[in-house]
């Protein structure tokens, strides 16, 4: 039986929407429960979130470390995967990359931990014998995140960079360009998309991950997850609602955020791969 | 006339060996210069040696008068035009034109004129905001030309710029290309692989092989009288008996009888072609085994036994082309 060409898609895609109904169907809930806390509309919930400083705290402080995090590891990633094209393409090189992806986020932390608390191998040769695990600036947490995200920056460049068409370069350079000109011009459109895409993937991760900053954060401040956690398994359950929140308010941030930057990165992909 | 490019006994090595031997030529102020030859023979790294994107291992370059031999790519009055049009996809047709305008030091006033100019000269004025995803093919490599000529370089080099156009469009380009590159009277290196390209867009012919020109000349001198079994080859125009004699292939003949008075090879025909127009035999000479193509009356057909003929006089000697060089 032939399916016609408005169903077959809709049914290819059956599966993945299946599968999506399960985190819609939880965030549907947790917005429920924020709205209804008392079992009648209110607003109330978000009043009180938005006015507790803790929140606030949490929530620029996350914000702090999933930038940071976010921002060294595209930038070393990037500069990493441009300087070492040439030994990446190789076996050897590659395995290299992909080892720190094997490892859980959890491993990693506890690397981070052994490493860098007070008295680890690191901050023993570290002016002061300063520790960066569970220290208030996030540190800890930024270097976990940094261990295990470069290298997925350098996979998800590195068939880029194969695949990017180096003449570019040449022209840049006989049309008069300097090597800033030939990054500028030459190489980072055609890295953006990608740059872009992955840095929304980390930066979705890390804002909202649970259990780097649980091993290696600080007491406080505490990372948005860590609080909405204490807040639902905390013995008063006046303040599970504010936990529904904060999580309806770190989807929404996330997924605009998401939203605009696929947005603005379709138009320069279109542009790129049609106009070669 | 001036000369405009003087190259002395370049030569080029990479690790897999020579790929520039002792090459020397010059070309004047508004000629253009086609280099033609096999894939492979080096003539694209001759080309990005001019453009200062390879340095020569040994010899000099100098464009103008002024010594180049040790200047970068972005140094020299040169552009270079590549196979592909390589528009930059992320920018207007507008910003691809004037791209090379930022790096010199002119007026924003004299930018917007200078890239309005060259949108006209292409043809191109109404796709000014469009992006390189809007255009065809042809239309590109037009955007790619004025790119480069909007910097007014001493000289231009073209890298088979036609070679991924359809063959209508790629003559109409050659014709376009070399009268805009006079009309500018614009000093140019084009490079290519195929002998009518090289022949409809240069004034001098240089055939390039295995790192090193054959023979230079006017696409007369070189069709006419090669100088070495290569030249006449790669041509194809001439039947190379062997590596000191040709003959014009306009002055054979296929005759179905032996003829005492001519010189003759025997052969048989292995089927018909159709060039622009014309019936072709494509015959077997049974001696030399090889085949060769020539123009034949209707009433040859495949699978006859015949003769390729020609008088005796006609037969020439490469010698013979190199002393009335």
């Amino acid at each position: 039986m032939k399916l016609s060409a408005r169903i077959k898609p809709w049914l290819l895609l059956t599966p993945a929407l299946l599968f999506l109904l399960l985190p819609l169907y939880g965030l549907w809930s947790a917005f429920r429960l924020s709205v209804y806390p008392d079992g009648k509309l209110t607003g109330q919930v978000y009043v009180r979130l938005f006015s507790h400083s803790d929140f606030l705290l949490s929530f620029l402080y996350s914000l702090w470390v999933a930038a940071a995090s976010t921002f060294l590891s595209l930038l070393i990633g990037w500069f990493f995967t441009r300087a070492f094209v040439p030994m990446l393409e190789r076996t050897g090189g590659r395995l290299t990359v992909w080892l720190p992806m094997v490892f859980p986020h959890f491993v990693w932390a506890y690397l981070v931990l052994l490493l860098f608390q007070e008295g680890g191998l690191v901050s023993g040769l570290l002016p002061g014998n300063r520790a960066y695990a569970n220290d208030p600036e996030g540190i800890g947490i930024i270097l976990t995140y940094m261990g295990k995200e470069i290298p997925f920056v350098i996979l998800m460049l590195l068939p880029v960079y194969l695949t990017r068409n180096r003449l570019y370069d040449d022209l840049t350079e006989t049309l008069g360009g300097s090597w800033f000109s030939k990054i500028r011009d030459a190489e980072l459109p055609f890295v953006t998309p990608v740059l872009i895409e992955t840095g929304i993937i980390i930066f979705a991760f890390t804002f909202g991950a649970y259990e780097v900053p649980a091993l290696v954060g600080a007491t406080f401040p505490e990372m948005l997850s860590i609080l909405t956690f204490d807040w639902f398994y905390s013995g008063d359950w006046s303040e599970r609602p504010l936990a529904f929140a904060a999580m309806v308010f770190l989807t929404t941030v996330i997924g605009v955020i998401s939203l605009l930057l696929f947005h603005f990165i379709n138009k320069m992909r279109r542009n790129i791969t049609e106009g070669l | 006339m001036n000369k405009m490019i003087e190259i002395r006994d370049a030569t080029k090595y990479f690790d897999a060996g020579e790929v520039l031997k002792d090459v020397s030529f010059s070309v004047n102020e508004g000629e253009i210069f086609s280099v033609v030859g096999p894939s492979g023979g080096g003539k694209t790294t001759l080309l990005r040696c001019l453009a200062g994107l390879e340095t020569f291992s040994a010899g000099e370059i100098s464009i103008d008068g002024d010594d180049m031999t040790h200047k970068k790519a972005n140094e020299r009055p040169v552009s270079l035009v590549f196979q592909e049009p390589l528009l930059f996809p992320h920018m207007t047709i507008r910003e691809n034109v004037g791209y090379g305008l930022k790096f010199l030091d002119i007026s924003k006033k004299e930018k917007r004129k200078r890239i309005d100019d060259f949108l006209n000269i292409v043809g191109l004025p109404e796709y000014e905001n469009r992006y390189p995803r809007e255009l065809s093919g042809g239309q590109k490599q037009r955007v790619a030309l004025a790119r480069g000529l909007i910097l007014s370089p001493k000289l231009l080099l073209l890298d088979e710029p036609f070679s991924s156009l359809d063959r209508k469009l790629r003559e109409e380009m050659r014709r376009w290309v070399r009268r805009l590159l006079k009309e500018k009277n614009i000093t140019a290196v084009f490079v290519t692989h195929d002998q009518d390209e090289a022949m409809q867009v240069g004034d001098v012919i240089g055939v390039f092989r295995e790192g090193t020109f054959e023979q230079i000349g006017s696409p007369e001198k070189v069709y006419e009288s090669p100088q070495t079994s290569e030249v006449a080859r790669f041509f194809g125009d001439a039947w190379v008996i062997d590596e000191t004699r040709f003959i014009p292939k306009r002055n054979l003949s296929i005759e179905r009888i032996e003829i005492e008075e001519k010189v003759q090879w025997r052969g048989i025909i292995e089927g018909a072609r159709f060039v622009k127009g014309y019936r072709f035999m494509e015959i077997f000479l049974d001696d030399e085994k090889e085949h060769i193509m020539l123009p034949a009356p209707d009433d040859f057909h495949t699978g006859e036994n015949v003769y390729v003929s020609t008088d005796a006089s006609n037969i020439r000697t490469f010698q013979q082309n190199r002393e009335e060089r």
